[in-house]
């Protein structure tokens, strides 16, 4: 690795240690010696910002004619049809040569897009995520729900798009040399794909048990009702709570549901649903959020949410992939070791 | 408390007079005071103390420390354990001029065997992406070259932070039915990540900008903040379920 000295400051020349030597072979990131200008005149910088900026600027565009509506995401069939559409595309593309897919697929651009949805989530972290509290000059422009909104959305299209032509061209280049490298970006591609494509099918749904009652509606959040494959009956819930000094009952610590479940075309199951212990059903998957009290401080009913996400495994596929990475970068570094790094004394 | 943290920064002090071998036992001494201390309130309170912003403080005080002295013994470097010492001393001293109403009750929602997982590697993870910040300053101050160890502990700060987001998203499909709500603190948590991804694929590409990466992991380092205290201050925070303080 030759590097033509340049004058800049912070160039230590004198410094004894090795920080170039890069002893592990899976090294992903070829570097440069270029200098790194912020105004953009680093080559691959300048047009990576300006693109990804502009694509996002033209969904806040389509945002601010919309009226700042939130989009809705397809549903199946279309999202898997979008999807397979989408990584074919990549595929594709990333098989051609050419400077065009060389600078989606770069290190550059990868830090336009993070750098555009650090803005965006930076803007969703700060501003309350409801139009309640809101000025409406920012609901115009979708400020109170930056997450389900076209700029988030064109960006993290083209986050995929370079993670993605990345991962290809480097296992492409690689084989199974490029597994560690794969490991993170794919388990990244695979986990973000699933969850952004796949939001279209999640159903969030909600019901109202009554002890000594049975029930398979839910409505979900836009008043929607539908009906589970199967009905519950409530037989008892009940709330436990931590005693204060005075004997009163103080704040919840457990409170469960027992419940029977009524299939169709089966044996009747009895089983007790509480927080962090979901009852999971052909599909279903069946939380106990909360309940109320009434005036005499007896709770007889309880507030189940019913959620059904069929895109589920592609996100843990991509959660484990990722979690298998994060163990293997504890073995693995890029890094050289600090040697004399900033010795001050002898252990 | 107050004993305790005596102790523990006693232990440290005398390390720093201390010599070599000497120096290793006195500051691994000082840890040890505050483990047990942790364990103990860990005992009386019935529950993992982790719950509310004073007790990850308190883990904090822990494991900066911890990582600091092996850090220290294996690449035979001093300076993190002034660091590691330095910083528990200051988050203790927080946590006693603020000290937490600590009551015993653990919502129902916390009550999951992933909860001690997901407090601890994350503090892990602030353990070291704080100390990387501390040797940025160092480097940018001193001149001292530091990056190479910022790097690497970049790179174990964020294989923890990635940990604790994954436990985190497995854990809250558990609890709240989804893996991923955009709840303030886990967008913060996102940027966090993300500007520490960023900051290695900086690192990878352009190994020469070094004062570009100093000034870049102090800007991280505020971004952690935000995620970890700052969250709550925000407007945002109205919403939040993850705001466990009295």
């Amino acid at each position: 690795m030759n590097r033509p000295p340049h004058g800049s400051a912070d160039n230590l020349s004198a410094d004894p240690v090795q920080t170039r030597e890069r002893p592990c072979s899976f090294e992903s990131i070829p570097p440069t010696s270029a200098p790194l200008r912020l105004c953009g005149f680093s080559p691959g910088y300048g047009s990576s910002v300006a693109m990804v900026a502009g694509v996002v600027l033209a969904g806040f565009a389509v945002e601010f004619a919309r009226g700042g509506g939130a989009l809705t995401p397809p549903s199946w069939p279309y999202n898997a049809v979008f999807l397979g559409l989408f990584a074919g595309w990549i595929g594709l593309l990333s098989g051609l040569p050419g400077r065009l897919t060389a600078w989606l697929g770069s290190v550059p651009f990868a830090l336009a897009t993070m750098l555009m949805l650090g803005i965006l989530g930076g803007i969703g972290g700060t501003v309350p995520q409801d139009a309640g509290l809101v000025p409406s000059w920012a609901q115009r422009l979708g400020f109170h729900h930056v997450f389900t909104g076209m700029p988030f959305a064109v960006a993290l299209l083209l986050f995929l798009t370079n993670l993605g032509m990345a991962a290809c061209r480097k296992v492409g280049q690689l084989g199974p040399k490029a597994w560690f490298f794969s490991l993170n970006h794919i388990g990244i591609w695979i986990a973000v794909a699933s969850a952004m494509f796949g939001a279209g099918d999640v159903i969030r749904a909600r019901m109202i048990l009554v002890e000594g009652q049975a029930e398979a509606m839910v409505v979900d959040a836009k008043g929607r009702q539908g009906y589970l494959p199967f009905g519950l009956f409530l037989q008892r819930f009940y709330v436990e709570h931590y005693g204060d000094e005075s004997g009163r009952p103080g704040v919840a610590k457990r409170f469960a549901a027992d419940v029977t479940i009524l299939p169709k075309d089966r044996q009747f199951a009895d089983v007790t649903v509480e927080v962090n212990k979901p009852l999971r059903r052909d599909g279903w998957t069946l939380y106990l959020t909360n309940y109320e009290l009434s005036e005499t401080g007896q709770t007889d009913q309880c507030l189940i949410e019913a959620v059904r996400d069929p895109w589920l495994p592609g996100v843990y596929a991509g959660i484990y992939l990722m979690l298998a990475a994060a163990v293997a970068m504890l073995f693995k570094c890029p890094f050289a070791v600090p040697t004399a790094a900033g010795r001050e004394g002898e252990l | 408390m107050i004993t305790f943290a005596a102790g523990a920064a006693g232990c440290w002090a005398a390390a720093f007079l201390a010599k070599n071998r000497a120096r290793t036992i006195l500051y691994a001494a000082g840890i040890a005071v505050l483990a047990a201390y942790v364990l103990m309130l860990w005992g009386n309170l019935g529950r993992p103390p982790m719950r509310t912003l004073g007790e990850t403080r308190l883990w904090y005080a822990l494991l900066l420390p911890t990582v600091s002295l092996v850090v220290a013994v294996r690449w035979r470097i001093v300076w993190p354990l002034v660091y590691g010492a330095a910083m528990a001393c200051v988050f203790l001293m927080i946590n006693i001029i603020r000290p937490d109403a600590f009551d015993k009750t653990l919502m129902p929602a916390l009550q999951s065997p992933w909860f001690v997982p997901h407090v601890v590697v994350y503090i892990l993870a602030y353990a070291f992406l704080t100390a990387s910040a501390l040797g940025a300053v160092q480097f940018l101050w001193r001149g001292e070259n530091t990056l190479p160890a910022c790097d690497r502990a970049v790179w174990i700060g964020v294989a923890f932070l990635s940990m604790g987001l994954l436990f985190g998203a497995l854990w809250a499909k558990e609890a709240w039915g989804h893996y991923w709500t955009w709840d303030p603190k886990e967008t913060w948590a996102f940027l966090t990540w993300a500007i520490y991804l960023a900051f290695i694929h900086l690192r990878l590409r352009h190994p020469d900008e070094r004062r570009f990466a100093a000034w870049f992991l102090v800007v991280a380092v505020g971004v952690l903040a935000t995620c970890w205290f700052g969250v709550n201050y925000l407007p945002s925070a109205a919403s939040s379920v993850h705001t466990y303080t009295n």
